[in-house]
């Protein structure tokens, strides 16, 4: 059985189903969880400008609190399903190095996926793609509902225009 | 009854122990059940339709129903290449089966032909399954690009939950 469930999250409405279904997983497995957050440096990463550079360190500080926000959130959520629930924030690591890092201390890795395509994918990259590609364990994959509905609205379409 | 149907998509290279190994310790096999499926290439035929009048006849082209088979110039039809190319999918499909089956599992078998991802996901949409359990090869630039990704399109397709396990996770 899976005694350790690993859930990186990002606070977005993707990671929040893959912590949902998670720990619904978790409580049937009675499987421990423990949510992870990683936090980029801003200023590595390059999303901030440079006329933001003073400011950099109050950035920094502000962005941990929102990801300690985001862990504190799930930790509840975890409580009140009934389930052991650990949190970890990882500072100055990419998301899917920080998981690569961890997975190994892990039976079992669960992570939303928005499963984006072209320019979306293109541009956003994808963290999912990049931690299952080095993996050593076995990965769940969940995939948000608002992109099932656009693919299933896409199949309508391309099958609407098809069938005319 | 099973409360779980999983699909696990199986190519035909080592990866099926993998799998077999997650889904063990994710699923119960007694109250679960696996629809072994695997896409087969597809066999290459005369590519050659007749036209046939139809039973109502008339001079109209539309009148005349396309007949979905190749002329048997060699007294073999193409719906029967197409029959053995599947059965030979499932034979090989049946002998991991039995892998599977020793460990306790329920299996079914399903054999398809054409490009495996969208076959993967048909075959989930069929079975209404919970949830999609495969390998993934993890490779990397070239190979990547040539090789594509089967995993990768299944998953960004997915109606349900995909469990992915690397073969060779234990040696790197």
């Amino acid at each position: 059985m899976f005694e350790k469930i690993l859930i990186p999250t990002d606070g977005s409405a993707t990671a929040g189903k893959a912590a949902r279904k998670g720990l619904e997983l978790a409580k049937n497995l009675g499987s421990e969880v423990t949510f992870l957050h990683a936090l980029e440096n801003p200023l590595v990463a390059g999303y901030a400008a440079p006329e933001a550079l003073p400011y950099s360190a109050q950035l920094y500080e502000d962005l941990k609190a929102a990801a300690e926000d985001i862990l504190d959130d799930a930790k509840k959520l975890g409580e009140q399903e009934g389930v052991t629930v650990h949190t970890k924030l990882v500072e100055n690591r990419r998301p899917a190095d920080a998981i690569h890092d961890l997975e190994d201390d892990y039976d079992l890795v669960i992570l939303g996926t928005h499963g984006r395509r072209g320019v979306d994918r293109w541009m956003f990259g994808s963290v999912a793609e990049a931690a299952v590609r080095r993996s050593s364990q076995p990965y769940l994959l969940i995939r948000s509902d608002e992109e099932i509905e656009m693919v299933e609205r896409e199949k309508e379409a391309a099958q609407g225009s098809s069938g005319a | 009854m099973p409360n779980v149907t999983a699909l696990v998509p199986l190519d035909a290279t080592a990866g099926a122990d993998v799998v077999k190994a997650a889904l063990a310790r994710l699923f119960d096999p007694a109250t679960t059940e696996l629809v072994l499926f695997r896409a087969g290439s597809e066999p290459v035929t005369h590519g050659v339709t007749v036209r046939r009048p139809s039973p109502s006849g008339g001079l109209n082209y539309d009148a005349y129903a396309e007949v979905p088979e190749a002329v048997p110039a060699d007294g073999v039809w193409d719906s029967q290449v197409w029959e053995a190319a599947r059965t030979e999918v499932r034979d090989a499909l049946e002998v991991e089966a039995a892998a599977f089956r020793r460990d306790g599992w329920t299996v079914r078998v399903e054999a398809a032909l054409g490009p495996p991802a969208p076959a993967i996901r048909e075959a989930a949409e069929r079975n209404g399954v919970q949830v999609i359990a495969m390998a993934t090869h993890g490779r990397k630039g070239v190979a990547r690009m040539v090789m594509g990704s089967v995993a990768e399109a299944v998953v960004r397709d997915a109606p349900v939950p995909v469990l992915l396990a690397r073969p060779d996770a234990q040696a790197g």
